[in-house]
Parts: C-alpha cells; structure tokens; sequence
C-alpha cells in the first residue's frame, strides 16, 4: 500500500476483527491472501515468523491443560500474519507522517520519532542476524539456534551502543522537543479498494447476524 | 587454480554491474571509482552473493575468505580472542599482528575502526587461501597501517586474491589489473603492461608515463624507482 494512513487502518481494523473470532480471522486471513502479497511476502523475509514460536508454545499449553486452543491459535496466527505483512511493508519515515498528521507537528513528530526508532532498532536486529550469518557461513562455522543463543547477548549491546549514537546524534542535531514533518500521502485506487475491503471485512464480523436471521423468520 | 566469471550481471536499481573473466594466481587488483561495483564483485567472488544472469565457475579452488570493507560485518566472537579463533588461526601471533597484545578479552566493538580493520585483517592474512578477497582493505587505516598490510598481501601471491580498492597511493605489487568502466568489470591485462591501459590510474602513475617511464609495478617503490630513471 502506497498510502501509510490506509494501511496503518487497514491493520488495525483486521488485527480486531481476527483477535475476537475465528470468522473475523478468517476474514483477515482472506484480505492478507489477497492484498498483502501472502506467502510471497514471507519469502522476502522468514525471520519475523519466529513470532510464531511463543503462540506455538501458547498453544501446546492451552491443548495439554485441555483448553479451547484452536480457536486461540487461529486467531492469534491471523493477528500475527497481519502484524508481519504490517512489519514487511512499513517504510521508512511512514510513522513521523501518521503520526505528525494525525497528532500535529509537535506531540506527533515525538511519538512518530519513537516509532522511527523502534521500528529501525528491529531493522537493525534484523541486518544484524543475516550479517553474522553471512559471516559465519564464510567461517565455515554452522549457524544454528545455538548460535543464535551465543550471539543473543552481543545482538542487545550492540541495540544499546546503537541507542546511544542515535541520542548522540539527536542531541548534536539540536533536538530537544517536537519538530516539523511535512506529511504527504498519495492514494493508488488499490488502496482504497484494500481498506474498504477491510473496513467491510470489520463491519461484517462485528454485524449481529444472528439476530438478524431471528428477526426475519 | 581459476575464478571464471562467465556473463555475470546483478542488478542494482536502474543499472546492472557486469563482469566477463578469469581472475588467476596472484594479485588481482579491481580498481574503479566510489559505488562502482567492487563491493558486489567481492561478495560474489566470495560465494555470498549470487548472480542474477551468467554462471561464476571455481576451479581447483577448496578455501575461500572474504576480508569485509566494514571489519564489523565478519564479526562473530564475543572478544577479541574468540573473533581471532573464529578464523581458526593462533591468537598470540595474530593479536601481535594486528598490535593488539594483552587485549584479548577487549570486546571487539570497543576497539577503534582502524585497529578493528587490522584485526580481521591479520586473522584473515594469518592463513593460506586458495582464494582471498580482500574488499576495501586499506580503509581506516594509517598510513603506516596500509604499507604492513601492503606486506601481508604480498605474501599471498600463491593464492588468487582479488583486491578491491579504489586508493591511489600506497598499494602493494599486483600481477593483474582489472578497472570498472562505469559498472563494467574490464580486464587491463598483466603488470607492467597493464598500467599504460588503466584510465583511473593515480597521477603519478598517470605522470610517469606521459614521460615516457613505465613503472615496473604499482608500489611506492615501484613509481620511486621509475621517477629516479627520469631524473637519469
């Protein structure tokens, strides 16, 4: 999506609709499917599927103590879906211009720089877990989950040193509070189609349909 | 022992970067301007990148390494000590290399860009390669740094390695010269007949030949000499 506003209403319409039924879900599952790039999508990038570990760990629990646990796993599974395809085509400088258009120059342009910088600190995660790859791949060293665990502590201080260059720079560049972002967005038809899509998918789920059926008869 | 290149292309954005050749035995040097290509040859010599058209051949090649033009994309130790094992070379010999005795359990990101630079190169240059691409190896470096460093290349003449580097002044002796032509890899031939071919040539270079003096090699040494036998 082309236009940061749509997408970001898009999101969070179909992570409600997905987190409160399986219908919903299956309705987010639907728009993901067919706007979102899908599967294509996780081929660009498989590491945010580790997202998927703890709501497998969730589940075998839930399923173990005898608990409702498919429905639990769909819907967190859509959710999670959503959240990556939310992650994978966020683009740089998108949260300063939600946040400074929906917010103001002021309070916007704060919290959109915090969004900046959480959202890069996981880019850089992210750079940094294919960096060491490409490095031990070229010393012959496998790369595993025990790796994984060994560089887990040098990924966090190399996120703090990170951090602190990054208020270095701020404080150098003279920011103290607020600033000024210049918010423009451009709307392709596909946009607007995908998010009317979504917001009717979040009607849809939330219609007491039942009722209605009851009424009818 | 050969690294062919046969038709190669990567696209980058509105451009392709395109290399045709075999690098052979002994120095390589690719030389070319800022965002040329260099980089994206030495990631695809090394095996981490892969071409989109052509085929790249390794002949008679088992070990490979690549020497990063940023020293912190081939970290993988947590200190100084363990990213010198990582190489699977002696790390008393190495930290003497690289002029970092008694710092073995320095976190290796606490070391300055230039002593970071010498370390992965002296890890890298500490063992024998069939093949040794070194991307930018004299960057960060002092000039003192770049002229030790001149020295350990030179020592890998046994090896095909592939030098990408764009400095002008303080390189070591190559036996082949290869230039980016906008973002085409083209093969200038073998020193010292090379050298009247290479369009990016550093001036002195470039000055010793409009006098008539072809250098021997690229050294400093080398283009010292060549001036002495203008001066008669």
């Amino acid at each position: 999506m082309q236009d940061p506003r749509l997408r970001f209403l898009s999101v969070v319409l179909l992570s409600i609709a997905a987190f409160f039924s399986i219908s919903g879900a299956a309705l987010a599952l639907v728009w993901w499917l067919l706007f979102s790039g899908g599967p294509g999508l996780l081929k660009r990038s498989g590491w945010p599927l580790i997202a998927f570990a703890p709501l497998a760990l969730v589940t075998i629990s839930l399923w173990l103590t005898g608990m409702e646990w498919f429905s639990y796993f769909i819907r967190l599974g859509v959710v999670l879906l959503i959240a990556i395809y939310a992650y994978q085509d966020q683009q740089s400088g998108d949260f300063i211009r939600i946040a400074a258009w929906a917010l103001g120059p002021v309070k916007g342009f704060d919290v959109g720089l915090a969004g900046e910088l959480a959202f890069g600190s996981l880019r850089f995660l992210e750079d940094e877990v294919r960096r060491m790859r490409r490095a031990f791949f070229l010393k012959g060293i496998p790369f595993g989950i025990k790796s994984i665990l060994t560089i887990s502590a040098g990924l966090v201080f190399a996120l703090i040193r990170r951090t602190d260059e990054q208020a270095d720079l701020l404080v150098a560049r003279g920011y103290t509070r607020g600033g000024m972002a210049c918010a423009r967005f451009t709307s392709s038809p596909m946009d607007l189609i995908s998010s009317g899509i979504a917001i009717s998918f979040f009607i849809l789920c939330f219609l007491p349909f039942r009722e209605f059926f009851i009424l009818i008869q | 022992m050969e690294l062919a290149f046969e038709g190669v292309s990567v696209t980058r954005g509105s451009y392709d970067i395109r290399v045709s050749g075999s690098f052979c035995q002994g120095i390589n040097l690719v030389s070319g301007r800022v965002g040329s290509g260099k980089s994206t040859v030495a990631a695809m010599a090394a095996g981490i990148l892969s071409p989109d058209g052509g085929s790249i051949h390794r002949k008679g090649i088992s070990t490979s390494m690549l020497s990063f033009q940023f020293p912190e994309s081939g970290l993988t130790g947590s200190t100084v000590k363990e990213e010198v094992y990582s190489y699977g070379v002696h790390d008393a010999d190495t930290l003497a290399m690289a002029d970092l005795s008694g710092r073995g359990e320095d976190d290796p990101l606490s070391l300055s860009r230039g002593e970071l630079k010498k370390l992965s190169l002296a890890c890298v240059l500490s063992r024998p390669w069939d093949l040794l691409v070194l991307d930018g190896p004299f960057e960060a470096l002092d000039c003192r740094g770049k002229r030790e460093v001149c020295r350990w290349i030179e020592h890998r003449r046994s090896s095909i390695v592939i030098l990408c580097t764009h400095e002008q002044h303080i390189l070591p002796r190559i036996d082949a010269l290869w230039e980016f032509q906008e973002h085409t890899l083209v093969f200038r031939g073998l020193v010292p007949e090379a050298l009247a071919r290479w369009d990016l040539a550093p001036t002195s270079i470039k000055t010793l030949i409009s006098r008539g003096t072809l250098p021997f090699n690229v050294s400093e040494d080398d283009i010292r000499e060549a001036a002495c036998r203008i001066q008669g």
